[in-house]
């Protein structure tokens, strides 16, 4: 396969950020921004404008059942309880396919092996818990353990309450004790959401926690475990 | 944190990212608080890509069920979770069509979605929606390149396809995507990338 220039992949650009480019010369572009920071910087910002061009469509009306059917189908009955020894092997498969997608996931969602399984979907299940400090929820700990991991924090502080901005540690407890540190939360009145990325072991994970800049916790969320059979 | 205390919102107003961190938990409450914001919007890309209420609806339920068992793998530094959610329908959509392919667009609807499309209402303006910059320009352009980019960012088609319909050779089809990307691109407040 001969390898393009950067012109060649510059008139490509276009067609593979509308995600139109077919066969051989979407895999020869693909091929080239592989090895190029600069075009795989301007196929993404067409990308963008591409994905704005389609939000411009207007919205519609689906009809009255159509909510409740979705709602069915996000609540399948749970797996059986014989088929749940396959989630230890499905994680590992698992684990390659989302390592392999991220983002571009929706974007080429087409290519990827499907559909998931039950116990694929059971690996990948976010955990959370209440975040509380004095007995006193403040938000809720939301732990994804697949690949990429991520912790994302939901704090709602009160408008009518005094507390000074601040920002405060995040790091999450192992069952024995080590800790993974996450990142530094900015803390403020009203809603705000906060997240980053972290390295997560479902089997391992027991508490999120909040610590100030004296090192002392102000808040935890406690992750229960459900025992696999 | 002394002090401080829950104020519980009720789902409809927490963000978005919020919303579908809580359809990735498989918390009720919030999946249908994420399928109420979106389904107008989902439904309205897939019924504008395969042009049929039927399938386009099975395509958005496809999209929800997309979103739920992938939340995790939405990065909010790569754009807005309509932006995430949109990408996902568009693709499911645009693969459907594929397999019923060769459905010619027609060229009448084609013409009415490109004017629903750049329409810019007062409204839209004076609430600097920054969906504006992008109508206008799509508006601006040669109609023939409009109709080259709508077909292939909407509907899929590639450069042959679009040629084959308009009765051009390939090269101008292609010449039209990229001059009309280039000017959509360069409409937009976004910085743009200078490379050659």
């Amino acid at each position: 396969m001969a390898e393009l220039t950067c012109q060649q992949c510059q008139e490509l650009a276009a067609e593979l950020a509308l995600d139109v480019l077919p066969g051989r010369d979407r895999a020869e572009a693909l091929a080239h921004l592989d090895g190029c920071a600069g075009c795989r910087e301007t196929v993404a910002a067409l990308t963008a404008t591409a994905d704005r061009l389609v939000e411009l469509l207007p919205g519609a009306e689906p009809s009255a059942g159509f909510e409740q059917r979705v709602m069915t189908a996000l609540a399948p009955p749970p797996p059986p309880r014989a088929r749940r020894w396959r989630v230890a092997v499905a994680a590992a498969g698992l684990a390659i396919v989302l390592a392999t997608g991220g983002w571009m996931l929706g974007r080429a969602s087409h290519d990827l092996p499907q559909p998931e399984t039950d116990a694929q979907a059971d690996v990948r299940t976010v955990m959370f818990a209440p975040l509380t400090t004095e007995n006193r929820q403040i938000g809720e700990a939301y732990v994804y353990p697949g690949q990429p991991s991520w912790v994302y924090l939901a704090l709602d502080i009160d408008n009518d309450t005094d507390v000074p901005s601040s920002t405060v540690r995040c790091e999450l407890v192992r069952r024995d004790g080590s800790t993974v540190p996450v990142g530094t939360v900015p803390i403020a009145k009203g809603y705000r959401g906060w997240g980053g990325p972290a390295a997560v072991d479902r089997e391992t994970l027991a508490t999120a926690r909040l610590i100030n800049s004296n090192g002392h916790t102000v808040a935890t969320a406690h992750f229960r475990h459900t025992r696999r059979r | 944190m002394r002090g401080v205390h829950l104020r519980r919102r009720p789902p409809e107003r927490l963000p978005d990212d919020m919303l579908l961190a809580g359809l990735g938990a498989g918390d009720a409450q919030l999946a249908l608080a994420f399928v109420r914001r979106f389904q107008r919007t989902v439904f309205g890309v897939a019924l504008a890509v395969v042009g049929d209420s039927g399938l386009a609806e099975d395509i958005a339920q496809q999209a929800f069920e997309r979103a739920w068992r992938h939340a995790g793998l939405y990065d909010p530094r790569r754009g807005s979770v309509q932006t995430w959610l949109t990408s996902i329908v568009r693709h499911l959509a645009v693969d459907a069509v594929r397999v019923r392919r060769p459905a010619p667009v027609d060229p009448q609807d084609l013409m009415s979605l490109i004017a629903t499309i750049t329409d810019t209402p007062e409204r839209r303006v004076l609430a600097g929606e920054t969906s504006t910059e992008l109508r206008t320009a799509l508006a601006a352009l040669p109609p023939e390149q409009a109709r080259a980019v709508v077909m292939a960012a909407v509907h899929g088609m590639t450069a042959v396809e679009i040629a084959d319909l308009e009765g051009i050779p390939v090269g101008t089809a292609k010449s039209r995507i990229r001059a009309a990307m280039a000017k959509l691109h360069a409409a937009l407040p976004t910085p743009r990338a200078d490379h050659g």
